[in-house]
């Protein structure tokens, strides 16, 4: 195979949405529940609120996840969803990069 | 915790130009927080694999227990014990739900919905699986007591005893709990005392030690759930009763 074949096919890129530390994180632990409130995504990413907030609005605008508020005790509860969308660009990442590290993305 | 510094965007390195080993890093890490998940999840299920553990050990108990103390009464203490455990694996899949509630933590759990899912099933399905269930536990009495010789009886519950004790190391792959290793092994010591048929002088303590081991692995599991719970920051709006 020459060098021209491998430009002429380059392989798909990794979404750049979830291609981000943090972004793969969060969409990760999303992906083991079902639903999480903003509290528990704290917790289990380690990011700080103002990181979260802004990751959160990034892939919510994307249609990755679906956000839930609701009043509980006169406080504001935000619940956050992987949607079927954000799901399957999650298990497509997943596929890619098993695909570009395994050598054959490389347009072989 | 800091390590996740995100500030606003900075994308992974691509690993096509250079190299997965950076990358990969990052993925380790979110592949790492979802294990911590898994695991978080799993262990507010505490009373439900408790209960699990308790249904699975309790029959031979009950049966070492009949041979051992041969009344009337323990007969029917052992139906009475086993009824309860049996609705106990009901209430303890109802107070999941509750359990991580009371800890402050909105989080829904998948298996949780899937389970219930399939208890949505209409009424007439549901009458045709509870009659197979029953036909099912008819024709295992009469293959034990009828059919089967006596030693593919005891073949067989030796086979039903390493199956239960083979869920819960499973379970000790995925999660790695070490009160599922004891589970295990109070399921597996249960079945060896009731179809070895000891006669000897600490038998009746012995026949306790499994639903004891059981109840050990639980409350270890259940304080293991209540201090990662308690980890996690809470607003107010969502606790409701402090553990």
């Amino acid at each position: 195979m020459s060098t021209f074949d491998s430009v002429a096919s380059p392989p798909a890129p990794l979404d750049p949405l979830i291609h981000e530390a943090s972004r793969l994180v969060i969409i990760s632990v999303l992906n083991e529940c079902e639903a999480a409130d903003f509290n528990f995504l704290l917790g289990t990413t380690g990011l700080t609120r103002g990181n979260l907030s802004t990751h959160m609005a990034k892939l919510v605008g994307a249609g990755y996840v679906e956000e839930t508020k609701q009043f509980v005790n006169r406080k504001q509860l935000t619940q956050y969803r992987l949607s079927p969308t954000g799901r399957n660009a999650y298990t497509q990442y997943r596929a890619d990069w098993v695909r570009l590290t395994s050598g054959s993305g490389r347009g072989e | 915790m800091g390590e996740f510094t995100a500030v606003p965007d900075r994308p992974l390195p691509d690993p096509r130009q250079e190299g997965p080993v950076s990358a990969h890093g990052s993925l380790l890490r979110a592949d790492r927080a979802a294990w911590r998940v898994r695991r978080l999840m799993d262990s507010s299920r505490c009373l439900l694999t408790g209960n699990m553990a308790f249904l699975c050990c309790l029959p031979a108990t009950i049966m070492s227990s009949w041979s051992l103390v041969e009344a009337d009464w323990a007969r029917i203490l052992g139906a009475l014990v086993l009824f309860i455990a049996e609705f106990g694996i009901v209430v303890s899949f109802l107070r999941m739900g509750r359990l991580r509630a009371m800890a402050g933590l909105e989080v829904v759990d998948r298996v949780e919905v899937n389970l219930k899912e399939f208890g949505k099933i209409p009424n007439r399905r549901r009458v045709g699986f509870l009659t197979l269930y029953v036909a099912y536990m008819i024709l295992c009495t009469i293959l034990f007591t009828k059919v089967l010789p006596f030693w593919g009886m005891i073949a067989g519950m030796w086979l039903g005893a390493a199956f239960m004790a083979g869920f819960f190391v499973r379970r000790f792959v995925l999660f790695q709990f070490w009160e599922d290793l004891l589970f295990a092994a109070s399921i597996l010591m249960a079945w060896s005392l009731f179809l070895s048929q000891l006669r000897t002088e600490y038998m009746k303590i012995l026949v306790l030690m499994p639903p004891l081991e059981v109840l050990v692995g639980t409350t270890f599991l259940y304080m293991r759930w209540r201090e990662w719970a308690r980890s996690f920051p809470i607003s107010e709006a969502t606790i409701k009763v402090q553990l």
